[in-house]
């Protein structure tokens, strides 16, 4: 039971910080693969089943453009920040700035 | 590519949103490419049918991937969650003793009565499950629509207080939730029975039985009193707590039913014989039949006047 609460936990805490690390990573254009690859090696596991949902959301929301284009042969979709993600990522990170703070005093 | 790879994204697309279906499979196919290359680069050589489904269950299954995609994530979401849950229960508690009643009223009348039981249990038990689905429709269709209740929002404690016809009172007690289910459960079957929708099976007594005229003259003024405390036990059910003004307006009510009962004790019968269908014995029937109505009625005026005394004392004492 406590290793699943902390599970519980810990995924309702991450929830909120996945979309502004992808938005954040984002400000560079990426696929989905090598999104994935770099948030993992920044630290960030997250899950193909769950990062590509995620992607098309914030797209659906018009934080990311997406375009088709070949490399290495391949057809692959590329994402970026829009200009309205990047005014919306401006304001998280504000929001994520000043709940760290107060987390930092209060713990 | 692998053909575990194609039966993975046929899977899938069936899950999948039809507009986006196609643009969809072939990102996640890109992306299934890329991992599975890059898997072969570290091994030095093709992936066996394991290796390649260990890369398939990173994505997840189809179903669940797909799922993630639809625009509707959840039934019924947190905000309309609550007050679903609330009317959710109180529907299912007074169809659970509505049910309880008429059980035990076939239990008592019908003359197979465990089956009769049984059979208002099933259809009960049906009843209920159907309530249940039109209740999660109803507020999965309003959280779809993104309905928001207004009530809910422009909460107000000043008026979140005030009880019956709007007077504010301070609360003296709360009423539990399951008395005021209850109690509308039971108002409600005497009130059906009254107005002659609802008939308790009385064939199996050999005779067809009927009020008097002496109790008949009750109709209009028992029914107004039912109607007034069904609204009054509705008020119960929303603030549950106990003010003066509801006590008083309890007591009221009370001392009208005791007044009805004496009067209805004064008549010269409480029940009649319309018709003898196949009795042998009418006279042993309407005696039993009398002496059953006595009782209720006894036991409904001593309950009564306990609670008019109840009553009278919270209000003395405040």
């Amino acid at each position: 039971m406590p290793s699943e609460l902390i599970d519980k936990l810990r995924l309702e805490l991450r929830r909120g910080t996945l979309t502004v690390a992808v938005l954040a990573q984002l400000r560079t254009e990426h696929y989905g693969y090598t999104l994935r690859k770099a948030l993992v090696e920044l630290g960030l596991d997250i899950d193909e089943g769950t990062l590509y949902p995620l992607l098309r959301r914030l797209e659906a929301q018009g934080l990311l453009t997406s375009e088709w284009r070949e490399e290495d042969k391949r057809e692959k979709r590329f994402y970026r920040l829009s200009p309205e993600g990047r005014t919306i990522l401006k304001q998280l990170l504000d929001e994520w700035r000043a709940l760290n703070g107060a987390l930092d005093n209060i713990v | 590519m692998n053909t575990l790879v194609d039966h993975y994204l046929l899977q899938l697309r069936t899950f999948l949103p039809a507009k986006q279906r196609e643009d969809i499979a072939a990102e996640l196919r890109q992306s299934i490419g890329s991992a599975v290359e890059e898997r072969e680069r570290e091994l030095g050589r093709a992936l066996t049918d394991n290796e390649l489904n260990e890369v398939l269950r990173g994505f997840g299954h189809p179903m669940v991937v797909a799922g993630r995609y639809l625009p509707m994530q959840q039934l019924i979401g947190p905000d309309v969650f609550p007050l679903y849950w609330y009317v959710l229960q109180a529907v299912l508690i007074v169809i659970a003793v509505l049910g309880g009643l008429l059980a035990g009223v076939a239990l008592l009348t019908a003359p197979n009565a465990a089956q009769a039981a049984i059979q208002v249990g099933v259809q009960f038990f049906w009843f209920a499950l159907q309530a249940a689905a039109l209740v999660t429709i109803v507020f999965a269709a309003l959280d779809h629509g993104k309905a928001r209740f207004a009530f809910l929002e422009r909460f107000d404690a000043r008026k979140l207080s005030a009880g019956v016809l709007g007077v504010r009172s301070a609360p003296l007690s709360p009423i539990p939730r399951s008395d005021t289910v209850f109690e509308i459960a039971a108002t409600a079957i005497f009130l059906l029975w009254w107005v002659e929708w609802l008939v308790f099976p009385s064939e199996w007594l050999g005779v067809v039985l009927q009020l008097p005229n002496d109790v008949e003259r009750f109709f209009y003024p028992a029914l107004a009193l039912c109607v007034v405390e069904l609204v009054r036990l509705g008020v119960d059910l929303v603030r549950p707590y106990r003010t003066l003004p509801r006590v008083a307006l309890r007591l009221v009510l009370n001392v009208a039913w005791l007044t009805l009962i004496v009067l209805a004790f004064r008549a010269e019968r409480l029940v009649e014989i319309a018709e003898n269908v196949s009795s042998q014995n009418p006279d042993g029937v309407l005696w039993m039949a009398q002496a059953s109505m006595s009782t209720v009625l006894f036991v409904m005026a001593i309950v009564t006047a306990m609670l008019v005394a109840t009553d009278v004392v919270r209000l003395f004492r405040r």
